[in-house]
């Protein structure tokens, strides 16, 4: 159990110093220099350049400049941002919010949509009501996000004009009906990898002898789903949820852009752009982070929450 | 037997006879899925190929005496801002999204199926080390790493052609591995080392073509997911630059006309799902006729 | 030997079970139903133990399943009847069913680790049938839950409440099933090879438990077992089955002293022959030579006829009724209907007498 632990720990740290070397050689890996790339054509002169250099602490040997910025990553301290002529962290961090609300509400939706349609589709299976199912979480996952997104604008916002269809609003209720259709798209768009996943977890489970024994005690049949079934097969989503915390932020990272919603996708889309190097540093080690710590939680609840685990 | 026997008999041989019609309709409806997708992808593909041929305007003609029309019998999309015809760029967009999808999706199974197959056949540190990559590329948050790739090279295709086989391989790698595991210790295998023959000829001849078919069919649903991304990144501006006809730069151009001109954006996006559900379609049929389910497998 | 009750016991008027020509069918690809169960019938009295044995596939399980209404999809039951305590259990609604299960009919499984859900405790699971199926309240169905587990032999049974299924072991765990079996005191247990998956040591102590219980609580068993020596052990009467139909019936004693019908005469030799040194009924069956016919495609006549060292050519014509051989045994044989096997040694006098 220990061991498990610690080794789990030793991978996430593991992964962490990978992904935030790769942040390192972003700008080292740029074909050209960076510094005349970031200027831009009109503004290069030698004193800018070097002035540029120097902030960039691109004229001290490369593994110096490693270390220091290993160093700040741990501090989450990445500079100053190009762009906004700021530091990186005060530009970002008012931009996490509407993110993380985002992801929440998003996950919320997702699990509210995809346990009763699995629960439906696992007890007919291969019937009328299962195939439909399917066929809609199949459409879903042909259908790219941004589309998912335009559709929903179509319908909830232009015709029905019930929604907002962009930014964030204000106060908690505004940031709520901003965020829904948003919320929306990206639960549309996850829900099908989360709907497979726990039917066919369902499955899984109802065809355990114990669910058979459970009904040979007389336990009704409504009770060896909600009891014996669900909770056994809810275990193994949520990994999946933890898991697919990457494809959620990857959708995310695109239906800010689509509501124009002021988070950290945007901020990343619009970095990239203006190679804005230090800000897309500080996002991709943040992302990053993000995911693997949740990896990391969420294996660790698992054998907390599974009695049968006990390494 | 009874008079309520007999009742009941009866009800049973039609209930039986009811459970044999349903196993083969679904032998049949699995068929006609696996026609059906083939027909859409075909359908698309055609369409985008002969594309110059078709009887339409150019993709980036522009003609302002028509723009923002609607779908009609000479502009099957409607037509844009600027007057050009909707249809005609989307399948010209499809010559650049499906090549594009297909290359990064073949690079990811090329790479991870010799990896995985290596790290199964070779074990011991090898194995060991290809599987901590595995790990490490599972791990990165899939979106964020290719437009960190395309933080380097520039908005463009290169990133993207970079950036995905960088983290896809693993998936395959994953599932291969595992198969080479299974094959490994079967009968003829053995047999091939007790004829004497090398290992990389027993790898080659007899492990790889028993190994390819689970990541293949797999392929087929991450086909999707690559067509996906390649419209979401140009569609974000971080792929293929405008004025190409690509799926998501149209997408994502005719959003500024939702509210007056719809088909602009929902046309195209409506052919994606059609390509999309076409190889979703043939996936889900080549993992039904391989008897599993590979997208869990996979994860 | 185990505690068996003197078989000699006068009988009730009325069986406490009474089947007749159960018949289970599945489906195939083909316009044919597969008989997985044909015309069985047997009769199982309060106190007693009916043993059902036969090789895998006979449809000794899917006899014991259609009695708690658990026959596994797509397979039906297709005729016959099933009377518990004079009610028709066959042709029951889901709902009615609900009813019945625990706490007139219940059943023990084979492999006790995966018939208890591993996510909830002991007490979780065998509280929830005192309360759902005895009305009991929570503090009530605690300390009977306590009672329970400490009457099938548990030490220590309040401390074993917490427990999850994977912390017992396997002799103990088919306790907690014997214990969730009886919990709403049913009146017919069916056991489907209840100590197969267990150590040799614990199966003797399970098979007393069971034997135990049943005298106890008067409450009539089926014990499902492909092991003979298990069923000589605990069982009153015996019914071999083969591709689905029953064979033979009788009083146990009889029928593996002096079996009539050719296949009970191979399992019984095959287990003589084993016996002294390690009798495991699953070899003993495969001494038998040949294999079974599959249900779906079964020989024309007597379905025992290809492996049958006694075969006629009139077997092909036979279709497998039971018929009294003996005073006590029915068998379902062309043959020994005709002319009764005798009993080794004193044979001529006993065929005289019939």
């Amino acid at each position: 159990m220990t061991r498990y632990v610690l080794g789990r720990l030793l991978q996430a740290l593991l992964t962490l110093v990978v992904i935030t070397t790769i942040a390192f050689a972003l700008t080292r890996l740029i074909p050209g220099e960076p510094a005349r790339l970031i200027l831009g054509p009109k503004h290069v002169n030698a004193a800018g350049l070097a002035a540029l250099r120097h902030e960039l602490g691109l004229d001290k040997p490369v593994l110096t400049q490693y270390g220091d910025f290993m160093l700040g990553a741990v501090q989450f301290h990445f500079g100053e941002s190009i762009h906004y002529r700021q530091p990186v962290s005060s530009v970002l961090v008012p931009d996490m919010w509407p993110t993380l609300w985002l992801v929440l509400y998003s996950c919320l939706l997702s699990v509210a949509m995809v346990v009763p349609l699995a629960l439906i589709a696992a007890t007919h299976r291969n019937r009328i009501a299962d195939h439909a199912i399917r066929f809609a979480s199949t459409l879903g996952y042909a259908a790219p996000a941004f589309l998912i997104g335009l559709v929903l604008i179509l319908i909830f916002g232009v015709g029905l004009e019930w929604l907002p269809v962009e930014g964030y609003g204000t106060g908690i209720g505004g940031h709520l009906r901003s965020l829904t259709l948003p919320a929306l798209t990206i639960a549309l768009s996850f829900a099908p990898f989360l709907l497979r996943t726990l039917r066919s977890g369902l499955l899984d489970t109802l065809g355990q002898e114990f669910i058979e024994a459970a009904r040979a005690r007389g336990l009704s049949a409504r009770r060896v789903l909600m009891k014996h079934t669900m909770r056994n097969s809810v275990l193994p989503t949520l990994t999946i949820l933890g898991i697919s915390l990457g494809a959620l932020l990857s959708a995310n990272v695109i239906v800010e852009n689509v509501f124009s919603i002021p988070g950290l996708g945007t901020l990343l889309v619009s970095s990239v752009n203006s190679r804005d190097y230090p800000m897309i540093q500080a996002l991709v080690v943040l992302f990053a982070a993000a995911v693997v710590i949740s990896n990391l939680i969420t294996d660790l609840l698992y054998v907390v929450v599974d009695p049968r685990i006990r390494l | 037997m009874s008079a309520v026997g007999a009742s009941m008999h009866d009800l049973a041989l039609r209930r039986l006879a009811r459970v044999r019609r349903r196993g083969i309709r679904e032998r049949r409806w699995m068929h006609l899925s696996l026609g059906l997708g083939v027909a859409m992808i075909a359908l698309v593909v055609l369409a985008t190929v002969i594309q110059p041929l078709l009887p339409l305007p150019s993709p980036n003609t522009q003609n302002y005496a028509a723009v923002l029309q609607p779908p009609s019998f000479s502009h099957p999309f409607g037509t844009d801002n600027v007057g050009r015809d909707v249809f005609s760029r989307t399948l010209a967009g499809g010559r650049i999204d499906l090549p594009i999808a297909l290359l990064i999706t073949s690079m990811s199974v090329l790479a991870g199926v010799c990896l995985g197959a290596l790290a199964g056949f070779i074990g011991g540190w090898v194995d060991a080390l290809i599987m901590r990559l595995v790990d490490i590329a599972i791990a990165f948050p899939f979106m964020i790493l290719v437009i960190a790739v395309i933080a380097i090279f520039g908005p463009g295709v290169k990133g993207v052609i970079v950036g995905v086989p960088l983290v896809g391989w693993s998936v395959y790698a994953r599932l291969t591995r595992s198969e080479m595991l299974v094959v490994r210790e079967q009968e003829y295998m053995l047999a091939a080392e007790v004829l004497g023959l090398s290992r990389r000829r027993a790898l080659f001849k007899h492990a790889l073509p028993n190994i390819w078919r689970p990541a293949l069919a797999f392929s087929m649903v991450e086909v999707v997911l690559n067509i996906v991304l390649v419209a979401s990144l140009s569609y974000l501006g971080l792929g293929v630059q405008p004025p190409t006809p690509e799926w998501g730069g149209i997408i994502a151009e005719g959003q500024q006309y939702i509210l007056t001109a719809w088909w602009i954006s929902t046309l195209p996006g409506s052919v994606i799902v059609i390509v999309g559900l076409g190889f979703s379609l043939v996936g889900d049929a080549a993992a039904d006729i391989l008897g599993r389910d590979l997208t869990l497998a996979a994860s | 030997m185990i505690g068996r009750p003197a078989s000699e016991s006068s009988p009730a008027e009325q069986p406490l079970l009474s089947v007749q020509g159960l018949s289970i069918g599945f489906p195939t690809r083909s316009e044919a139903v597969a008989m997985a169960a044909d015309e069985v019938s047997f009769e199982v009295q309060a106190g007693h133990t009916l043993g059902l044995v036969g090789e895998s596939g006979c449809g000794k399980s899917v006899t014991l399943r259609a009695l708690i209404g658990l026959v596994a999809y797509p397979g039906q039951v297709v005729g016959g009847s099933a009377k518990l305590e004079g009610r028709e259990l066959l042709g029951l609604s889901q709902h009615e069913w609900e009813r019945v299960r625990g706490s007139k009919v219940a059943m023990i499984f084979q492999d006790p680790m995966s018939s208890l859900n591993p996510i909830y405790t002991v007490g979780n699971q065998l509280c929830e049938v005192l309360r759902l199926k005895r009305g009991l309240r929570r503090e009530e169905a605690r300390s009977e839950a306590v009672r329970l587990l400490d009457h099938v032999g548990i030490r220590a049974a309040a401390s074993r409440l917490r427990d999850y299924p994977h912390q017992l072991s396997g002799g103990m765990r088919q306790r907690v099933m014997i214990a969730i079996a009886i919990a709403a005191r049913p009146r017919l247990l069916l056991a489907d090879e209840p100590t197969t998956a267990l150590d040799v040591t614990v199966q003797d102590q399970i098979l007393a438990l069971i034997a135990e219980l049943r005298q106890q609580m008067n409450m009539g068993t089926i014990l499902v077992s492909h092991d003979l020596s298990v069923v000589a052990q605990v069982c009153d009467e015996i019914a071999v089955m083969y591709a689905g139909r029953v064979v033979e019936r009788g009083p146990v004693d009889d029928v593996l002293e002096n079996p009539q019908h050719p296949y009970t005469e191979g399992l019984a030799e095959a287990v003589a022959q084993l016996q002294g040194a390690h009798a495991n009924g699953r070899r003993a069956l495969k001494t038998l030579g040949g294999q079974p016919p599959s249900l779906s495609d079964l020989p024309p006549g007597c379905s025992f006829a290809p492996r049958c060292r006694y075969r006629q050519p009139e077997c092909e014509q036979f279709d497998m009724h039971l018929q009294r051989s003996t005073a006590t045994q029915l068998t379902a044989c062309l043959i020994r209907q005709r002319q009764p096997r005798p009993r080794a040694g004193v044979g001529d006098e006993r065929e005289a007498v019939l």
